[in-house]
């Protein structure tokens, strides 16, 4: 049973997880890895590192985040900055209107 | 943190590791990594390099995570350098027994070798030469005749006395073993070493011949009803004939010949490690007299 529920939250949790890290970064209009694990840390939403920079990377190379490298007014090392694209603000409203949908059929049902 | 050895093998594994994903995408991955390891050390201090990479994870699954997200086949999990380490140190150590043993047995086939027909058993491929015709024991390069062996010839009546047991104790040596018609044991030996009467041990309850110190052993052994006949010895040709007493024999080398009394009935113990057994009868009569044959390399046969 441990398993069947692991299994399912790993599930959910993945659609789950793009979702809120497009909103995260939609929210401060541009941020970089580490800042965005802090943030996803700070709301519960805690993501191994080793996850979160395939992901990024993923999303880059789909074209619904791009990323610039940034090393003015930051000392010391560069970092990668994220922003949404308009194709992946399109996306981002699409995802949440599904979202919406789904939550109101779960409501609908627990009622 | 200029040029850290360890943050640059990460680097270096994790590159290697990427190695289907184009040259400068994989650039780009290890300048976000190497970005995100600084910034994680200039944050937290006192975590350490050692932590932010245990918490990135190996760079193998890192790297798989990223091919995997590109539909691309992840390598092979690599093993941990410890499990690495462990396995080519013991496939080293298998490969050098291996050769040892190839060694062993090209130097010294075939292990044993028996000649029925000239009463001859060659052992480690005629390191060890038991010539039961010729009544001689060659070991290595040194080869023995019997022509300058001592005689010790004897006999004790076992009528009257507790005795139970009978010891025979030699190095190199043929033993013809036969039952006595009377409570008699004689004994009828030739053997090279210092004639003395040390052989001979008389314990109460038991008897010993003790022929260890001697070499090239050559006895008639005639054994009274009723008691237990141990011998023990390396290397030997042991001749049973009709027994009516019990046998424990311990041999390192060597052929044992049992011929079976017809109104006797035998329990064996058999153990050998290398060679073959055969023509044995064993008994479940409570009145079986118990024979026990313990051989590392040679044959048992009975008749």
């Amino acid at each position: 049973m441990v398993d069947y529920l692991t299994n399912w939250k790993a599930q959910i949790r993945r659609g789950y997880l793009e979702l809120c890290i497009l909103m995260l970064i939609q929210k401060y209009e541009r941020i970089y890895g580490f800042d965005l694990l802090e943030k996803l840390k700070e709301i519960d939403l805690e993501m191994k590192e080793g996850t979160l920079y395939p992901l990024l990377n993923r999303m880059t190379t789909d074209k619904v985040l791009k990323a610039v490298w940034e090393t003015e007014n930051v000392k010391g090392h560069p970092r990668k900055f994220y922003s949404l694209t308009k194709e992946g603000i399109k996306l981002l409203h699409e995802m949440k209107n599904e979202y919406i949908r789904m939550n109101d059929i779960f409501e609908k049902i627990a009622k | 943190m200029p040029h850290e050895p360890k943050l640059e093998q990460y680097l270096a594994n994790l590159d290697k590791a990427l190695g289907q994903i184009p040259v400068s995408d994989r650039a780009d991955i290890i300048t976000e990594i190497k970005s995100h390891i600084l910034e994680s050390v200039e944050r937290n201090p006192d975590q350490g390099l050692d932590q932010t990479l245990a918490a990135l994870g190996e760079p193998e699954t890192v790297a798989n995570r990223y091919l995997l997200e590109r539909g691309l086949r992840p390598g092979r999990p690599t093993k941990s350098p410890m499990v690495k380490w462990l396995t080519i140190g013991f496939l080293g150590t298998l490969g050098m027994i291996l050769l040892f043993l190839i060694i062993l047995v090209w130097k010294f086939s075939p292990i044993i070798k028996v000649d029925e027909k000239n009463d001859r058993v060659t052992i480690l491929g005629g390191l060890i030469d038991v010539n039961g015709n010729a009544g001689t024991v060659r070991v290595g390069e040194t080869f023995s005749e019997n022509d300058d062996a001592e005689i010790f010839d004897g006999a004790k009546d076992l009528a009257g006395t507790n005795l139970n047991s009978i010891y025979m104790a030699f190095r190199n040596g043929k033993l013809n073993v036969f039952p006595a018609v009377d409570t008699q044991l004689r004994w009828s030996c030739k053997a090279r070493g210092e004639k003395d009467k040390s052989f001979l041990l008389d314990e109460g309850n038991k008897i010993i011949l003790n022929f260890a110190e001697k070499s090239d052993v050559k006895c008639d052994l005639h054994i009274p009803a009723g008691v237990t006949f141990v011998v023990e010895g390396t290397n030997g040709k042991l001749n049973f004939e009709y027994p009516h007493f019990r046998i424990d024999v311990r041999l390192t080398n060597g052929d044992i010949t049992f011929i079976p009394a017809k109104d006797k009935k035998y329990k064996f113990d058999t153990n050998i490690v290398n060679g073959k057994i055969g023509g044995l009868d064993s008994s479940s009569a409570e009145d079986a007299l118990l024979v026990k044959f313990s051989l590392t390399n040679g044959n048992i046969s009975g008749l």
